[in-house]
């Protein structure tokens, strides 16, 4: 195979696999001036990108250097981390210009063994600009080598991973680490130790004579009293977080062992610095580094590192010249805290839990506070949850369909909040369009051929009066004010023109109908989260009602409201000023109209976004549990909606597992 | 994105009227800021929709794409298939895969990236802003 260059000129038709790699290489070529602003030029200059040569992308420089090397002497190879390509320069023209023509479309095999084609293009010369900080955090210190080889065996050979039953979780899943807690129980609900409950045993002996040494060298100032084991397979890792300032006292330290690993410490600024934690290391987190930095373990295989000083802890460099991949191995640490009893004083109060006065987020006052709750409990948690929420909203529900079927061909139909995109493709006769606050729920869409934008169900982009239909489901039960819930409604009837549909879903307090429990309480109680309850199977039951809910069998439909001691703030359907949010306990019937639905996310985190939790906390649970926002609505109360707003007319309005549900039309 | 959707966008700034139809802006650093994807003809689903959009705006974005449409057309025109097929070509074919969509009131501009447009309440950004 032979490169093309673009600009050549020839007489003949090129066959298809020399048409295939131009495109290919034309693609590279263009992909790497949009994303990085690298500038490719026709002319054969002393520089060359390789692209599909990086580290980001599993190519190491003992696997690129040598292949490099044969078309002539490199005088340089840059590597920048966590890019798909790298920068080499030849010593002269010739050389890079020989490079040019044999490596391009060069088949060479990355560190997983996978193939992979370089595409080669000449370049003025290697730019891009990315600064590194050359300094610890504040408070972070490394010492090296703290135990010795015979030591770190007889610690990994102590612990005992089969007998939690708690893990059962991480051991379906191998997606997430392992944990053991010993002292206190750390709870990843909140984050936080329960005081008031020791775990029996305390620290195990081991690891007495351990601590006793370095408190006496001076490598930590206080004995802790709770530990925690985390194991890490390749691939495994843990969300960025600060460790909650209320639990713990200052001084954090964690021992290294089996494998090294690069840990990213993050400043609120944006500052980002990796630090290698070597094998038999003890990493100590104080101060600045503890209270205001995030730490976190990318979910990787590979490590970026310095070739130079390989195993050496500290900061990996900037300087690209010298990074190289380290594969990972099978890493434990230990993690020595001691627990606070008091509540936090630290001089960072912004991020602190014990300063900060509302972090139990209440029932909103404003539409303030209201816009702030939906973003830290609905967007937020969508754009985290994406790929899992989506694979479990699979099946179509048929009263839906019906009424997308039933529409004329050629109307144009608004799904105001569609998610994964899962009505968009229903009838090949409408035109339909999505709109989602999450983008990537909305990312989904697209990757299935569907019109979808980003925008907000208050303020959509779309001329009024130009739908035919519109549906909304189960979407404005997360705006968090009754005049949100209008507004997002007036929006969708704004839409639509004179005569037009629209068909909206809200989930229903009742979930108990008809003497009929709901698909959602009838779940497996066992899966607690697993699968969300909006699921439904082909076989609807069809116990709902088609025309207005009569009054009379009102008392026997919805479930009593049961004063519940863990719930504070009052758990009734009235709004109480002030009032703490209460969590839902998912497949038991709602106590309160507002309230925070959990959702256990379940396995991998959805491909290269890695959002940052809201807030300084962040989640470090193996399978961490986001709330949802939700009101759900009572019989009758989405039709008072629906009549606040003029020239609408109630068409249908029925229940629909665990749904209330209206279709109305504009007049 | 394709032309048929922008023909029913418009900005949604609170305080903006008279912002349709937006200006499409292409990226022009980009090589593929714009695709030509196939779509099934489906001779009755043009006709309906055709009823539904602006003409004059779909007839001045055409243009901007190099199609040149009947300025307006009658309904001998809806039987003609040539006629259709441009329609189905304007509307169905083009996808604009790199630009922003800028309101020609206000000026703010809307990117679209590989395709996906977004259109987010600005103030928003600020609350996080402040949040932090």
């Amino acid at each position: 195979m032979f490169a093309m260059d673009s600009n050549h000129q020839s007489n003949y038709k090129l066959s298809k696999t020399e048409k295939k790699f131009l495109r290919k290489q034309i693609k590279a070529r263009h992909t790497l001036l949009r994303h990085e602003g690298i500038e490719t030029v026709s002319y054969a200059t002393q520089s060359l990108v390789v692209a599909n040569g990086g580290l980001g992308n599993g190519v190491s420089r003992n696997q690129l250097l040598p292949v490099l090397e044969k078309c002539g002497l490199v005088d340089a190879l840059l590597m920048p981390p966590n890019k798909p390509y790298s920068f080499a320069r030849y010593k002269t023209t010739e050389e890079s210009k020989r490079a040019y023509v044999t490596l391009n479309g060069k088949e060479v095999v990355d560190d997983l063994g996978q193939k992979i084609i370089l595409y080669l293009n000449f370049v003025e010369k290697a730019q891009w600009k990315e600064l590194r900080p050359q300094a610890l955090p504040p408070g972070l210190m490394v010492v090296e080598e703290i135990i010795s080889s015979e030591e770190e065996k007889m610690l990994l050979e102590s612990v005992d991973w089969t007998e939690d039953t708690d893990n059962q979780n991480s051991q379906k899943s191998l997606k997430h680490r392992r944990v053991k807690h010993f002292g206190y129980e750390f709870h990843y609900e909140n984050n936080n130790v329960d005081k008031d409950k020791p775990l029996p045993g305390g620290l195990p002996d081991i690891c007495d004579s351990f601590l006793e040494k370095w408190l006496r060298e001076g490598y930590i100032k206080h004995k802790p009293d709770q530990m925690t084991i985390n194991q890490y397979e390749p691939g495994q890792g843990i969300p960025a977080h600060i460790d909650t300032h209320s639990a713990f006292e200052d001084e954090i330290v964690s021992l290294s062992l089996g494998s090294e690993i690069v840990m990213d410490f993050k400043h609120p600024d944006g500052i980002a610095v990796p630090v290698m934690l070597p094998r038999r290391s003890l990493l100590v987190i104080t101060g600045e580094s503890r209270y205001l930095w995030t730490h976190g373990i990318t979910c990787r295989k590979f490590d970026t590192v310095q070739a130079s000083e390989s195993h050496k802890s500290g900061i990996i460099t900037s300087d690209v010249g010298d990074l190289t991949l380290s594969k990972r191995g099978l890493r434990t640490s230990f993690t020595f805290r001691k627990v606070r009893q008091t509540p936090c004083n630290c001089s960072y109060p912004l991020v602190c839990d014990s300063q900060r006065k509302e972090t139990p987020p209440s029932f909103p006052e404003s539409d303030k506070e209201a816009s702030r709750l939906e973003q830290e409990y609905v967007h937020q948690v969508y754009e985290e949850i994406a790929g899992h929420f989506s694979s479990t909203r699979h099946t179509p529900w048929p009263h839906i369909v019906e009424f997308l079927k039933a529409l004329p061909s050629g109307s144009i139909v608004a799904d105001i909040g569609c998610g994964n995109g899962k009505y968009l493709g229903i009838n090949k006769e409408l035109y339909m369009v999505g709109c989602d606050r999450s983008q990537n729920l909305v990312d989904i869409c697209r990757e299935r051929q569907f019109q979808a934008f980003v925008c907000d169900a208050l303020a959509v982009p779309v001329r009024s009066g130009s739908c035919d239909a519109c549906i909304s489901i189960a979407v404005i039960h997360h705006f968090a004010t009754a005049e949100r819930r209008v507004a997002a409604l007036q929006e969708i009837v704004r839409l639509l023109r004179p005569g037009g549909k629209a068909l909206i879903y809200v989930w229903a307090m009742e979930q108990e109908y008809n003497k009929q429990k709901s698909k959602y309480l009838r779940g497996n109680r066992n899966s607690q989260g697993k699968k969300e309850e909006m699921n439904s199977d082909t076989s609807v039951q069809r116990s709902l009602v088609e025309q207005m809910p009569d009054m009379g069998s009102r008392d026997s439909a919805s479930s009593v409201p049961r004063i519940n001691d863990s719930q504070e703030g009052g758990c009734n359907s009235r709004q109480v000023s002030n009032s703490k949010l209460p969590i839902h306990v998912n497949r038991t019937s709602f106590y309160s109209q507002d309230v925070l639905v959990p959702w256990h996310l379940k396995g991998n985190p959805d491909k290269g976004k890695p959002v940052e939790p809201f807030g300084p906390v962040g989640s470090q649970d193996p399978s961490p549990v986001f709330h949802r926002y939700y009101h759900v609505f009572r019989e009758g109360e989405l039709e008072a909606v629906c009549r606040t707003v003029s020239d609408v007319r109630i068409l249908q309005s029925y229940y629909d597992q665990g749904n209330w549900c209206v279709i109305l039309q504009k007049a | 994105m394709r032309l048929l959707t922008h023909n029913f966008l418009k900005c949604n700034e609170e305080n903006c009227t008279g912002g349709y139809p937006l200006q499409i802006k292409l990226d022009d650093t980009s090589s593929e800021n714009v695709k030509i994807l196939e779509q099934d003809f489906n001779k009755e689903f043009v006709k309906n929709v055709l009823s539904k959009v602006d003409y004059d705006v779909l007839y001045n974005t055409a243009k901007q794409f190099g199609i040149s449409l009947l300025f307006s057309y009658t309904s001998q025109h809806l039987e003609d298939e040539g006629f259709l097929n441009s329609i189905h070509h304007a509307l169905f074919k083009i996808h604009i895969m790199e630009g922003s969509l800028i309101c020609p009131q206000c000026h703010v501009s809307f990117p679209i990236k590989d395709g996906t447009l977004i259109y987010i309440y600005i103030y928003i950004y600020i609350y996080i802003y402040i949040y932090f």
